[in-house]
């Protein structure tokens, strides 16, 4: 018998082993009782709370009442409501697109044959806006996106070229708030796809051009495929943070002009904090969870035909 | 003996003690039962707008000389802050209330007075009125327009210490640049109009000064409707009549969107408003007397205010601000206390000393040390309330101020981007404000009576 089947065997079969056995197991129950305490205070309790209370009319001041499917068939009837999903999930293709590309070219660069302190000095430059508050960086492209006085107007006029609405206008404002927020989030998945980038075996790259792959042929066959994992991370993380954006719309734009950059978390917050319809917007937060996880679903379902593990 | 523990036991007893930790953490603590302590001493929680620590050093002058007079009681501060402005404030106030927090007086502006009436939050002062003598020299020196600020249904919920008005101010440098004077104080709209397109310089396509710019939260919208003839966003006593399908609602936004889009004598909507005006890029600016701290800590002193061009007619828009009693607090009494403490000529004094606001009393308006810390017009911040020929019509503060400004602000964003007609706009407005009215509960008409 090997020294694990001893530990395993250690007080034998009879009424000592299993009192030792049990005692094992309240120490391991006793170490992970903290973590689940506050997992179930902290989420499982507001998740289900969250939920009853889509089904409620609760205005925060007088005591919750049962309504049934009352605040659905309200969503139903919302004209806002299609508008503000559309908005969403417009900023989680764009967001995720224009990031995933930004950063693939960021790490492509970076771990290319260029000197070290230029390495090391870019990586700093790019991935020090996600040190800096959201809220922050919202209030300084506010004056770089304004339409008359804003910088990149200005120079955008000195080049011939006309001024661009950037928060004025319902066809650009969804495009500002993505440019801001991929320039304040790209350095993060930047250092992902860089660390993938340098996992790759290099044997890889040696057997490609002995078979005569050029430098696009071995980032078709070979980069792009061993960054699979991590463009997958990138996606499904994505995707879920996308789905919840508050911060920067907020600040940028308040959602507007209209409701033409708000999104479905701005309007959850509207419903229950400025017009106490938490219900209503309890409601709105079970629909945003089922879409966030029918999104997920897929994600994980299709990727066995196109994420490559080793 | 030794004294040696395994690395087991040590891993088991403090598994064990965190995990009573946890469990005792989740146990309410015992009532004390060190009655005759505690019964002498009253905490009393003050809401505030500054952070918890900022608001300790704020009132610190006036809490110390209070607890001199009054050991009893101790004054905490409760800092709500953040980003919404006022409507924000409403929000997470009521939400730590809902929330169980025990509050018993704070700060409550006017667009908040009828929404904490209506919502049962705080309670009527009269009878505490009644008995405070020390509140005689208050009554014989508030402007008897801010005094009724706070009464609603008959009864007085709140009594002003400060507020804030509506002016225009100028950037003196830049009328001098264009050789322009200061307008009159009964200039109208057309005036103003001018005033505007005189002001404004362009460099080939760029604009490099403007002569305006405007916001158009409730505080902003308000001295426009209420100088054209209207009695602002919303009327009737319970303010409970959307306004915007009267033509002098549209004659307001009309005059607005003409400045931004035919004139180009305003930025676009995104502009920020104080910063280009101290810069001079931007000559006229809308404010109450807010900027001022602001442009004292830059030794910006090139500025002159001027009252609201007329409409119609002429009419100061305002706000006050006042501390109410919290209907759930537990020491209505002891709160009352320091309220008419904070309401003493000196407090008032100290607090228009540290801020920008207006103190409600006129002898600190008209005092030396107010005027003292303006170059030019300082007097005209009282007087502004204290003309018998200019009505004083308070900002508009339905119980859902949070919701009216949003729906308001909602669809002028999208008129001052030109993507929706002002006719559109304003019978979309009043609409939405209709559909809110028609959710109030029964019972809230009564209070407002």
């Amino acid at each position: 018998m090997g020294a694990a089947g001893q530990v395993l065997r250690r007080g034998g079969d009879g009424a000592g082993g299993r009192s030792l056995r049990r005692r094992d197991a309240l120490t391991a129950w006793l170490f992970i009782l903290p973590t689940i305490v506050g997992f179930l205070a902290f989420v499982i309790g507001p998740i289900v709370g969250g939920l009853a209370l889509g089904f409620m009319r609760y205005d925060l001041l007088t005591p919750p009442s049962f309504v049934g499917g009352e605040n659905f068939v309200k969503m139903i009837e919302d004209q806002r409501i299609l508008q503000i999903f559309g908005n969403t999930i417009y900023y989680v293709v764009g967001m995720i697109a224009l990031d995933l590309v930004w950063a693939l070219i960021l790490a492509v660069a970076l771990n290319s044959f260029i000197p070290r302190f230029f390495k090391v000095f870019f990586r700093a430059v790019f991935f020090f806006p996600i040190l800096v508050s959201g809220a922050v960086i919202s209030i300084v492209w506010l004056y770089l996106f304004n339409m008359d006085l804003g910088i990149i107007n200005w120079y955008l006029v000195k080049l011939g070229l006309d001024r661009v609405p950037w928060l004025i206008s319902s066809d650009w404002v969804r495009n500002s708030v993505i440019i801001m927020t991929v320039w304040n989030g790209v350095g993060f998945n930047m250092l992902l796809l860089l660390a993938g980038l340098q996992n790759i075996p290099v044997e890889l790259y040696e057997a490609g051009r002995i078979d005569g792959a050029g430098r696009w042929a071995s980032f078709g066959r070979i980069t792009l495929p061993m960054l699979t994992p991590v463009i997958f991370f990138i996606l499904v993380k994505g995707a879920i943070g996308v789905f919840q954006l508050f911060d920067s719309p907020f600040v940028l734009t308040q959602g507007g002009p209209g409701d033409a950059s708000r999104t479905v978390l701005m309007y959850i917050w509207e419903r229950g904090f400025q017009v106490l319809d938490f219900g209503y917007a309890a409601a709105i937060g079970l629909v945003l969870f089922l879409a966030i996880l029918a999104v997920t679903a897929v994600q994980f379902a299709t990727s066995d035909r196109w994420v490559f593990y080793r | 003996m030794s004294l040696s523990i395994s690395r087991r036991s040590f891993l088991k007893t403090a598994a064990t003690a965190s995990a009573a930790g946890v469990l005792a953490a989740c146990v309410p603590a015992a009532p004390s039962t060190d009655d005759g302590a505690a019964a002498e001493s009253i905490k009393i929680v003050f809401v505030t707008t500054e952070s918890s620590d900022s608001s300790a050093v704020l009132y610190d002058p006036i809490k110390t000389e209070f607890q001199e007079e009054h050991p009893e009681i101790e004054i905490e501060f409760l800092g709500v802050v953040g980003a919404g402005g006022w409507g924000g404030y409403f929000d997470k106030l009521s939400v730590i209330i809902a929330g169980g927090e025990t509050v018993d007086m704070g700060k409550i502006p006017t667009e908040g007075g009828r929404l904490a009436v209506a919502r049962n939050l705080i309670r009527p002062l009269d009878e505490y009125i009644q008995a405070t003598p020390e509140l005689d020299d208050y009554f014989n020196d508030v402007s008897a327009e801010l005094a009724s600020v706070f009464v609603y249904g008959g009864k007085t919920y709140g009594l002003p210490y400060d507020y804030n008005n509506m002016m225009i101010w100028f950037n003196i440098t830049r009328l001098a640049e264009e050789g322009l004077e200061m307008p009159p104080e009964d200039w109208t709209f057309s005036d103003f109009r001018e005033y505007a397109s005189a002001l404004t310089r362009k460099d080939g396509a760029n604009t490099t000064h403007y002569g305006f710019s405007f916001w158009t939260a409730p505080f902003g919208l308000c001295p426009w409707l209420f100088n054209n003839g209207l009695e602002g966003i919303m009327g009737g006593d319970d303010l409970s009549v959307p306004l915007q399908g009267d033509p002098a609602y549209a004659e307001v936004i009309q005059l607005l969107y003409d400045m931004m889009y035919v004139d180009e004598t305003v930025p676009k909507p995104d502009a920020q408003n104080t910063g280009n005006f101290e810069a001079g890029t931007q000559a006229m600016m809308m404010a109450g007397r807010w900027p001022l701290s602001g442009f004292l800590q830059n030794d910006f002193r090139d500025w002159d205010v001027q009252y609201w061009p007329k409409g119609t007619r002429r009419v100061t828009e305002v706000g006050c601000g006042s501390w109410p009693i919290f209907l759930a607090s537990e020491h209505p009494e002891a709160a009352w206390k320091f309220e008419t403490k904070l309401l003493q000529r000196d407090s008032i004094a100290y607090f228009v000393s540290t801020g920008a606001n207006i103190p409600s009393l006129r002898s600190v308006g008209y005092s030396e040390e107010f005027l003292a810390l303006h170059d030019r017009s300082g007097r005209l911040w009282y007087e502004s309330i204290d003309r018998d020929d200019i009505p004083v019509m308070s900002v508009t503060s339905p119980p859902e101020f949070s919701e009216m400004e949003q729906i308001s602000n909602r669809y002028l964003s999208q008129v001052f981007a030109n993507e929706l007609g002002i006719a559109e706009a304003l019978a979309s407005t009043e609409q939405e404000l209709n559909d809110m009215v028609a959710r109030r509960p029964e019972d809230w008409a009564a209070k407002f009576a």
